[in-house]
């Protein structure tokens, strides 16, 4: 077994209206694949057209390297944890666990020693005489993963697995799934909407947006990389930070002009057309006050978010509306950074304040298209031919 | 639209020890075979009587059915149809059937003096023109029925004084009755045959227009009755004559020649013979039922009342119901169980039974509630007393189960919606008004509406309790509480001979009616909107 | 009383003794007093023409004239001319039987119908349920003609199932098995979540599995009422069992007993009513049997959004 696990050019309709569009996700063997993605992004869909719950109107679905396009559900060799969980009412625990063994009638010692191991590991031991009405919403979310983990599948698919989980339990439940899959070496689709969650598990993310792929990487490549504004704001918390700008200057004294200020790049500049530019600054590269090498901008604070060790503070920056694909998902018109203050410093919502940015830290994107043109780290461009 | 399941194609490779169809499983697959014999063995069992009996069509169909059976089920393909096609199959032979049926008659003069084909009309006419003529053999006659005496098909227990021996005679012939099979009085008379109740001469009087009807084949003629105890056997006097495509007498003369666009012999004068045939006559029933003065001046006034009836009886039994419900659903209230138990009991009364007894209860002479209140009113006798009468009836029928949906879909409303209208400061009268009753409302449309359409045709409401009664005095047709359903049977089947052409066409007038209203009331509550 | 028991937080602002007990007697009434008073009406409206049957049951006299609410003598003679002048006891049985199996193959028939109304997803899907509606809507009394005309030649060809058997019109009642009921219990399946289901099925559950395994089982509520209405509806069909069941030992009971009174209406009137009350005790003990899964039954579908 040996083989990729995903969609090939699949598009699949609901309704009136195409949810994937001639989509390409594939998954080598053994990977944990996070599929991340706003609500109404295709990324349940995506999960449901590999599991055969949906039809596929074109192109084909992969299980381990096997063309399953036009298989049952149950012929797929797949095992998926819904996001209620999808317990038997009327069964208990111990039954729920072992119904998808028993209806692949794997032999009940077998299946026996298998759903009191995985108890065991989800800690479920206790429950196992419980219906699922007399469980909390985290104990049947909990149940309903140890369902699909029990059992050997080719390719895992897990459909929001901590969605009723609380914020503690949701922790160990996720080191505890990524465990379980990496052990078994099995190719897992997880899809999720917490950005967080995605970053923490997977292997590489595929980050979706109205039914198409936007940027599929590893995490750290989706957060350093990002290939568009619109994965720029879906990744990474206290979201990016994004202004207009415009490169000014020449040769080695070149810089971003933002508003009435020129952030200065100290060198010659990356090779980026004449004209608007938006600019993308993580919150750890905005700092408060003077900071080396930077220019100082004035802000004015609209929100404050203590979180314990910092605060996340928004602030508004004296310059136009940055109108980019997908700025919108991070800040309501003009142009907006966002930086984490020291936990003690005292600021309010509506004090101005002074904060440094690094230009050279910047990200550069397209306005019109919102295509990434650099990221931080490229290096300056080879110089021009003579 | 294309499903998984039918993407499927069933080419399911082992997995897991399953495949596609799932029919691995050895208890659906012994499951399956079963039942598919059991349908292979009744579709022999029902062929054999057919080949010999040799009808082909129904065979073909036996055939077809049974084909598309073992096709649909032995397919892994086409899984909701293996889930609807045994109810299916029922729905169009017991009910889509009959309708379509009824409807293809509504434009036919189908009744009881156009029952079949022409060729039956003159065979009818033949047997009824049978005619004592002297020589003619006579017989001592008995008159039987098979089953009850009141209902039972008539058949003739005869017996020839000259030889003794004993016949049975009925519309279909004349068979010989050997003597271990009867039982004879001194004059030779039958006085009991095995499967057959001798009728008393009370018995035979009240059906002596079908004793004297009914005429039994022979050779030479037809035996006929001669008051209840003699027979004669008789040759007919009108033969049907081919070249004129005419009936003739043959001792008068006259001439009667057919009219195909009535189905009737009709001679020179206009005058037709009674018995006719089936014919098409398109729009007729239809236009008659518009145009006919008597129909016309009844209808708006039944119509009328048909609709207050069956909005009456849906409303008042769910704002009863409704009422109970909410009186009831209390938590604080003891003996909730208790009243809910005996409050559903009429529900579990035969409602037959108890239709009659309370027709009886409203007895002016003798009925319990005249008795009771000490009143000496004729319920039936007023108009407005009588359909008082009947609405009361149906309510007491009716606003158990209403008491009984209204209770669930109580239950069924989530607390927090009227808590949060207390928390606005919303009175109880006003959060009822607002949100449970809308919510009730949507919940239980589907099951008013269906209440409707089947209070709009509640034949055994009106016929067995009020008859439709009281009858102005100008107009025995039409009564204060008739509705279309028992007008129409009436007018149909109440008279000389039933009018089922004339039936049917009225029917498909109240089925548009309910469906408009039907659609109407759906549209409205949006309950249909939710299907897709 | 829950007079002396329930606090009445109303009557706490009345300082005098007299007024606060008065106050006391209202706030009970408007909180609980109110309900009783709804209740025992409507139980008094229930009960009385039941009460008026089985005095007349008991009745000696056993005529209608000398009938009234409340029993003159108790005899047990109505009974007894029941069973030994009347063939109820086979009336009777062919009720039972009759209703029991229409009731339940009537539910099982509905149930899968109703499994593929709101499962699946299929061409014909919108038109069938509509279709259902409206056969229902057609005036069926004048079908009766058209049955009667269909079931002559069914009975020259297979008497088995012709007129005076119990097979011809339980196969008559089962035509109407897709009608309100596959509505009330295809609601009711909508409130199942679909997931449930599909879990199954990536487990490899066949749908056979799926719905005897998993559906069945949760429906139960529903499936209790719609056969316990199906069993009420086919032991009281008077109309057509009238027409087809016209041999004394083929009648159900309501024709037998609908008979007796057509009859004879004022000296039969006795054994009428005792027969009645024997056909309505196993409907009332079925109901009391499920009454649990009743009221949940009926609406939990109903009302879900």
């Amino acid at each position: 077994m040996a083989g990729e696990t995903g969609v090939r050019q699949v598009t699949v309709r609901r309704g009136d209206t195409v949810a994937l569009r001639g989509l390409t996700l594939l998954a080598p063997p053994g990977e944990l694949l996070v599929v991340l993605g706003a609500s109404g992004s295709g990324k349940s869909t995506l999960l449901r057209a590999v599991a055969g719950l949906l039809p596929v109107e074109s192109g084909s679905v992969l299980v381990d390297g096997r063309d399953v396009t036009r298989e049952p559900p149950g012929d797929r060799r797949v095992s998926m944890v819904f996001e209620d969980g999808a317990l038997v009412p009327f069964l208990d625990v111990a039954d729920n666990l072992a119904w998808g063994l028993r209806a692949r009638r794997v032999p009940g010692p077998e299946a026996a020693r298998r759903v009191a191991g995985r108890a065991g590991e989800f800690r479920l031991t206790r429950l196992l005489r419980r219906r699922p009405g007399q469980l909390s919403e985290g104990e049947r979310g909990l149940v309903g993963i140890g369902r699909a983990l029990v059992q050997t599948p080719a390719a895992f698919l897990l459909d929001e697995p901590l969605a009723h989980l609380d914020a503690a339990e949701r922790i160990r439940v996720r080191r505890r799934i990524v465990e379980v899959v990496r052990s078994l070496e099995v190719t897992t689709l997880y899809v999720t909407h917490d950005q967080t969650e995605a970053l923490a598990v997977a292997d590489r993310v595929a980050l979706l947006h109205e039914g198409a792929l936007v940027q599929l990487g590893r995490p750290t490549e989706l957060y350093q990389r990002p290939v568009s504004v619109l994965a720029a704001v879906s990744v990474g918390f206290p979201t990016i930070g994004l202004l207009p700008a415009r490169l000014v200057g020449s040769g080695a004294l070149t810089g971003y002009q933002v508003g009435p200020r020129t952030l200065p790049l100290w060198g010659p500049g990356p090779a980026l057309p004449p004209g608007e530019l938006v600019l993308g600054v993580r919150p750890e590269d905005v700092h408060r006050g003077p900071w080396p090498d930077a220019v100082e901008l004035e802000a004015v604070v609209t929100a404050v978010e203590y979180t314990g060790r910092n605060q996340a503070v928004t602030l508004a920056v004296g310059a136009g509306p940055v109108a980019a694909p997908g700025a919108a998902l991070a800040a309501a018109g003009g142009a907006t950074l966002r930086a984490l203050f020291p936990a003690g410093d005292p600021v309010r919502p509506g004090d101005a304040v002074r904060v440094s940015v690094d230009a050279r830290r910047a990200h550069v994107f397209d306005p019109a298209t919102g295509a990434a043109l650099h990221h931080p780290g490229d290096g300056p461009p080879p110089p021009p031919a003579p | 639209m294309a499903h998984p399941e039918d993407l499927a194609g069933g080419g399911g490779r082992p997995r897991f020890g399953l495949t596609a169809s799932g029919t691995v499983s050895p208890v659906g697959l012994i499951a399956k075979i079963l039942v598919l014999g059991v349908v292979a063995a009744i579709a022999v069992w029902g062929a054999f009587p057919l080949i010999d009996q040799e009808r082909w069509l129904l065979l073909a169909i036996l055939v077809a059915v049974t084909v598309l059976l073992f096709a649909v089920y032995l397919s892994p393909r086409h899984i909701p149809l293996k889930y609807l096609l045994p109810g299916t199959l029922f729905l169009i032979v017991f009910q889509i059937v009959p309708v379509i049926y009824t409807i293809t008659t509504a434009f036919t003069n189908f009744g009881d003096a156009h029952r079949g084909s022409k060729q039956d009309a003159v065979t009818a006419v033949q047997a009824a023109s049978v005619r004592q003529v002297p020589g003619s053999a006579q017989y001592l006659l008995t008159v039987a029925a098979d089953g009850d005496p009141a209902t039972g098909e008539l058949a003739f227990l005869l017996t020839d004084p000259a030889t003794g021996r004993s016949f049975l005679g009925t519309p279909d012939g004349l068979e010989d009755l050997s003597d271990d099979e009867v039982t004879r009085a001194a004059n030779g008379r039958v006085t009991a045959a095995e499967g057959y109740t001798v009728l008393t001469v009370a018995q035979a009087g009240a059906r002596s227009a079908a004793v004297s009807g009914l005429s039994v084949p022979t050779d030479s003629g037809a035996i006929k009755a001669q008051g209840l105890s003699r027979a004669f056997e008789g040759s007919p006097q009108q033969a049907y004559d081919a070249g004129c495509d005419c009936v003739r007498d043959a001792t008068t003369g006259r001439t009667w020649t057919a009219d195909d666009s009535v189905g009737y012999f009709v001679d020179a004068e206009g005058n037709n013979l009674a018995q006719g045939w089936k014919v098409n006559v398109g729009l007729r029933n239809f236009a008659d039922v518009l145009t006919d003065p008597v129909i016309r001046g009844s209808f708006l006034s039944i119509l009328l009342w048909n609709f207050a009836f069956a909005f009456g009886v849906v409303g008042l039994t769910f704002a009863l119901g409704l009422l109970v419900a909410m009186a009831l659903n209390s938590p604080d209230l003891r003996g909730q169980r208790i009243y809910r138990s005996l409050i559903i009991l009429p529900y579990a009364m035969p409602a037959v039974a108890m239709l009659l007894v309370w027709r009886d209860m409203f007895n002016t002479d003798f009925g319990l509630i005249n008795r009771l209140f000490g009143l000496d009113v004729n319920w039936f006798g007023d108009a407005w007393t009588a359909r008082f009468a009947v609405l009361l009836v149906q309510l007491w029928l009716g606003y158990n189960y209403m008491f009984l949906v209204s209770t669930g879909a109580l239950q069924a409303i989530p607390k927090e919606l009227t808590e949060a209208a207390s928390v606005d400061g919303a009175t109880p009268a006003y959060a009822f008004r607002a949100i449970t009753f809308p919510l009730l409302l949507v919940a239980l449309a589907p099951l008013l509406i269906s209440s409707f359409a089947f209070n709009f045709n509640n034949f055994s409401a009106i016929y067995l309790v009020s008859e439709g009664n009281p009858f102005p005095p100008d107009n025995p047709q039409a009564g204060a509480t008739d509705i279309l359903i028992t007008y129409t049977y009436r007018l149909a089947f109440g008279g000389a001979g039933a009018e089922y052409g004339f039936a049917a066409a009225v029917s498909i007038f109240i089925f548009l009616i309910v469906a408009v209203v039907s659609i109407l009331g759906f549209r409205r509550t949006h309950a249909l909107e939710e299907i897709n | 009383m829950a007079t002396t028991t329930s606090p009445a937080p109303a009557a706490a602002e009345v300082p005098a003794a007299p007024a606060r007990s008065a106050g006391r007697r209202g706030g009970w009434f408007r909180r609980v007093g109110w309900r009783h008073l709804v209740g025992v009406l409507a139980l008094a409206f229930s009960l009385f023409p039941i009460l008026f049957v089985v005095s007349a049951a008991l009745n000696p006299l056993g005529t209608l004239s000398s009938s009234e609410l409340i029993p003159s003598g108790a005899g047990t003679e109505n009974f007894r001319r029941l069973f030994s002048d009347t063939s109820f006891g086979t009336w009777f049985l062919n009720s039972m039987i009759i209703g029991l199996l229409a009731a339940g193959l009537s539910m099982f028939l509905s149930a899968t119908a109703a499994y593929a109304f709101s499962r699946y997803r299929f061409r014909g899907r919108r038109p069938g349920l509509l279709g259902i509606l409206l056969v229902q809507m057609f005036p069926q009394f004048l079908a009766i003609v058209a049955l009667y005309l269909m079931f002559s030649t069914v009975s020259d060809i297979w008497p088995a199932i012709g007129f005076n058997t119990r097979w011809g019109i339980l196969l008559l009642y089962l035509g109407g098995a897709l009608g309100v009921n596959t509505w009330l219990m295809k609601g009711f399946f909508d409130t199942i979540p679909t997931e449930l289901d599909e879990s199954a099925k990536v487990d490899g559950a066949s749908h056979t599995q799926i719905f005897f395994g998993i559906i069945l089982p949760l429906v139960a509520p529903i499936l209790a009422v719609t056969g316990l209405l199906g069993f009420i509806a086919s032991v009281n069909e008077f109309l057509i069992a009238s027409v087809f069941l016209t041999d004394d030992p083929s009648k159900t009971a309501a024709v037998g007993l609908y008979g007796l009174v057509s009859a004879e209406r004022n000296n039969n009137f006795g054994v009428f009513a005792a027969g009645s009350l024997l056909l309505a005790v196993p409907t009332v003990l079925l109901f009391q049997f499920l009454q649990r899964y009743i009221v949940g039954g009926l609406t939990a579908g109903a009302v879900k959004g």
